[in-house]
């Protein structure tokens, strides 16, 4: 029918010409297999650069702040750092929830992005797991240390004991503890088996090169990988049942953490909107902190043929995303507390806005909703330098967001006469400003050590490995 | 604000008495029911309560030196007051007003500074044992539990200090061992192991052997003096089997006195059993005065007040606008002194006011 009545009408157009519009090509300038295996492993086997040294050593002192205040810490009592009565959660957990958040993009990378078939995260996931498990780890730090008696962490874990005492499973930070042991165990275990091949070459290439040593080293943790067709059929199926467990995770993690803050009864933290709320931020801080990394990491090594523009552009777009569910957040936060006539929620949020830490609030806005509102632009994500300074922002306003939700409402909670002022001590600040230094320590291991970008799959998304490449009809 | 907020208890617990209520409905509509031994809930001989009257309590602290002598708080100094640090189980908090502040939610202009003479509402507050206590929740360790006599106990050998109870007490009466204080000299706090450690011999004289002495990294808080309750009931309990009755274990009102209520001059603190109608305890909640401070949370505290009260009848001799000010109290109990307080006054303005800002002018 409809056939037909085209057929008699006259035609629209002369002639179609479907616009070609080509799909973004992961690996730029038609580079060969080789060139890539030569690229990553060249960055492992070659001489360690003069910069590595500076950044190793200046990351390491800067480390030893973490370490001495922790030890410090644990001589003296939890009074070194800034915490008082009203405000017992300070730093250490802005902190805490500040690194988890950054943990969070690794595995929505590798796990959420590998079941949706995103070719382009193939360049960045190994970095960005190797990321989520450096973050963890700093994350780890906070909340272990910062109990009373951390000789007794152990009462956290269900351990058989002789008093038959059982944890409380209705706890938020009970949770928490299973929620990220769980997530740094799945997120190595994820890391891991993604390197195996990739470690397999390493340990031939060195084997080729007569460093025994390297070669049996890398091999140990290659677990005897012969690249068989075999082995490659398992190691997929392994990597896909892992992608599929680590993606609740992605989710459940935050969500947990938020939970924290949501079971409690404090004005300002007593809400159902924080899981979501959070999960958002996670990804918004996690993404932040891999353009942060990822950009001078290219730079560096000369990646622009493997990390190219559309996987900034990419970036970009997920960063402005969530930045702008998490703005979107803030305002229904306001307007719920009006809608609730909830005296005590409702000044809350004046409180945070216009109170004593306004200044904290702001800086939250300013980096959180206005800053990624600058990627609608294409010559803004075209331009390297300037994005990784907004990935700078995004970073300082997660960290001030977490400040702002436990700070503001401690300080000002249910009797006006235990309302308190919450200034962290110097240990506060250079126990978090050394977690960066251990984080950089870690990461610059990683760079040296362990080959950044994981070549198979790397080889995978070359237009040569595509059996259509050049056909147009496909 | 508790008008406005539906309890969770229903209808039937609504029409209960103090008492009915902790017994029947514990946990409230609560899933979770208590661990016990027996029925399940609060179901020992005694269920313990207080009520604190506001308008006897004259602010004097005595319960809060009490309290520290006996229950072995540790004394943290000036430097670690200032960072609000204090250990002090039980507070007075005070609340300032004027007739401006009181007249702005009506449309009056308000008051900005502080007032020239202000009133001073005052109000002990310890833990109040909620029955739904917002703290047991979110311990992981299971350090803070219910007994089946309604105290909010500490196990102090399991705390491990992530002071998410204090976090998730509205009360914030919670308190945090952040140094060794008992240990440690208030001096050298900040040095650690490298000050001098143990406590002078004057000192452990000082303390209390009933109590522990709780270590750094420990949360505590009031215990509505559980030594005191236990040798109550031990005692009783002998008394009794003495005299051939053991069964009645029931301790008789006003044998277990706190140490806040024992010391208290004007008696506003009463402490008891709310299970017995006939008690001192239930006979002051069962008065149309008694509050819940923040019961609209739905987490029935223990501890109650009597509202303050005034006589609002300008013919009546005891007639007051507002709770009365410390000048008024002055004209009131010596009429005599009037006329010299009066030049006195206007010699220097501001001398109400230089007593808060004096106070905390030595502090800082």
């Amino acid at each position: 029918m409809a056939h037909a009545e085209h057929a008699a009408s006259a035609p629209i157009l002369q002639e179609v010409k479907p616009a070609v519009l080509p799909r973004a090509v992961l690996v730029e300038n038609n580079r060969s297999f080789t060139w890539i295996t030569d690229k990553i492993c060249g960055i492992i086997e070659g001489k360690t650069p003069a910069w590595w040294w500076v950044c190793f050593c200046v990351a390491c002192f800067v480390a030893s702040f973490t370490v001495v205040g922790i030890t410090y810490l644990i001589a003296t009592g939890v009074g070194v750092w800034g915490h008082r009565n009203p405000v017992n959660w300070g730093w250490p957990i802005v902190n805490f929830v500040f690194w988890i958040g950054i943990g969070h993009a690794g595995t929505l990378i590798s796990a959420i992005l590998c079941l949706l078939r995103q070719k382009w995260r193939t360049s960045i996931n190994r970095a960005a797991e190797a990321m989520t498990i450096f973050a963890v780890v700093c994350a780890a730090i906070f909340p272990v240390f910062h109990i009373g008696r951390v000789w007794y962490a152990w009462f956290l874990f269900p351990i058989p004991n002789y008093n038959e005492i059982w944890q409380n499973f209705r706890s938020p930070l009970e949770w928490d503890v299973f929620a990220v042991s769980t997530y740094g165990t799945v997120s190595v275990l994820f890391w891991y088996i993604g390197l195996i091949p990739d470690l397999a070459i390493l340990r031939d290439r060195f084997y080729m090169s007569g460093n025994k040593l390297r070669s049996s080293l890398y091999g140990f943790f290659a677990m005897g990988w012969r690249g068989s067709n075999r082995h490659w059929s398992n190691y997929e199926m392994a990597y896909m049942i892992l992608a599929g467990v680590a993606t609740p995770l992605v989710l459940s993690v935050h969500t947990i953490v938020s939970f924290d803050f949501a079971v409690s009864l404090i004005p300002g933290w007593h809400t159902t909107i924080f899981p979501p709320y959070f999960v958002a931020g996670a990804i918004f801080s996690g993404f932040g902190m891999v353009l942060t990394l990822m950009l001078p990491l290219r730079a560096i090594y000369h990646l622009e043929d493997l990390i190219t523009q559309y996987h900034i552009d990419c970036m970009c777009k997920i960063t402005l995303a969530t930045g702008t569910i998490v703005g979107y957040a803030y305002a229904m936060e306001f307007f719920i507390a009006w809608y609730s006539a909830n005296p005590y929620e409702g000044f809350t949020f004046i409180n945070r806005a216009f109170g004593p830490y306004w200044w904290s609030y702001w800086i939250m806005i300013s980096c959180n909703v206005i800053t990624p509102q600058f990627f609608w632009f294409k010559s803004v994500r075209n331009n390297t330098t300037f994005v990784w300074v907004l990935s700078l922002f995004v970073n300082v306003g997660m960290w001030f967001e977490r400040f702002v939700i436990i700070c503001t409402s401690l300080t000002r909670d249910f009797l006006p006469s235990s309302w308190g002022v919450l200034s962290p001590t110097v240990v506060d600040i250079f126990t978090f400003f050394g977690t960066f230094g251990v984080f950089s320590v870690l990461f610059l291991l990683f760079i040296r050590f362990l080959p950044i970008m994981p070549m198979a799959e790397l080889k995978a998304v070359t237009p040569q490995a595509d059996a259509f490449a050049g056909d147009d009809h496909h | 604000m508790e008008a406005e907020t539906p309890s969770n208890i229903g209808e039937v617990g609504e029409k209960m008495s103090p008492a009915e209520r902790a017994t029947q409905i514990p946990r409230g509509n609560s899933l979770y029911s208590t661990p016990s031994t027996g029925k399940g809930g609060f179901d020992g001989h005694h269920q313990w309560g207080m009520s604190i009257d506001l308008n006897t309590c004259i602010a004097c602290n005595a319960c809060v030196v009490a309290c520290q002598a006996e229950n072995n708080i540790p004394i943290v100094g000036k430097d670690q007051s200032l960072r609000g640090r204090q250990m002090h189980w039980i507070r007075i908090d005070r609340y300032y007003s004027d007739g401006n502040a009181d007249a702005a939610p009506f449309g009056a202009e308000g008051n900005r500074e502080i007032p020239e003479d202000p009133q001073t509402s005052v109000q002990p507050v310890a833990c109040v044992h909620c029955e739904l206590a917002p703290c047991e929740t979110v311990c992981p360790v299971n350090a803070t539990v219910h007994d089946d006599e309604g105290i909010n106990t500490m196990a102090y050998n399991r705390c491990i200090g992530t002071r998410y109870c204090a976090n998730n007490c509205p009360y914030k009466v919670r308190r945090f061992n952040y140094f060794d204080y008992n240990q440690r000299q208030l001096d050298s706090l900040y040095l650690g192991p490298m000050g001098p450690h143990g406590m002078p011999e004057l000192v452990k004289m000082v303390k209390n052997p009933e109590v522990t002495i709780r270590m750094r990294g420990v949360m505590e808080k009031c215990t509505y003096c559980v030594q005191r309750v236990e040798n109550g009931k031990i005692r009783h309990k002998v008394k009794m089997a003495q005299a051939g009755t053991p069964g009645e274990v029931e301790v008789p009102d006003g044998t277990i006195k706190t140490a806040c209520q024992q010391v208290c001059p004007v008696e506003a603190i009463v402490f008891g059993n709310i299970l017995d109608p006939k008690s001192a305890v239930s006979q002051a909640k069962a008065r149309e005065q008694d509050y819940a401070l923040l019961g609209y949370l739905n987490i029935r505290p223990r501890t109650t007040y009597l509202g303050r009260l005034r006589n609002p009848n300008p013919k009546m001799p005891d007639y007051a606008a507002q709770p009365l000010s410390r000048v008024e109290q002055h004209r009131k109990n010596h009429p005599a002194s009037m006329d010299e307080s009066e030049p006195a006054k206007k010699k220097t303005p501001e001398g109400h006011t230089m007593v808060p800002a004096k106070n905390s002018g030595g502090l800082s």
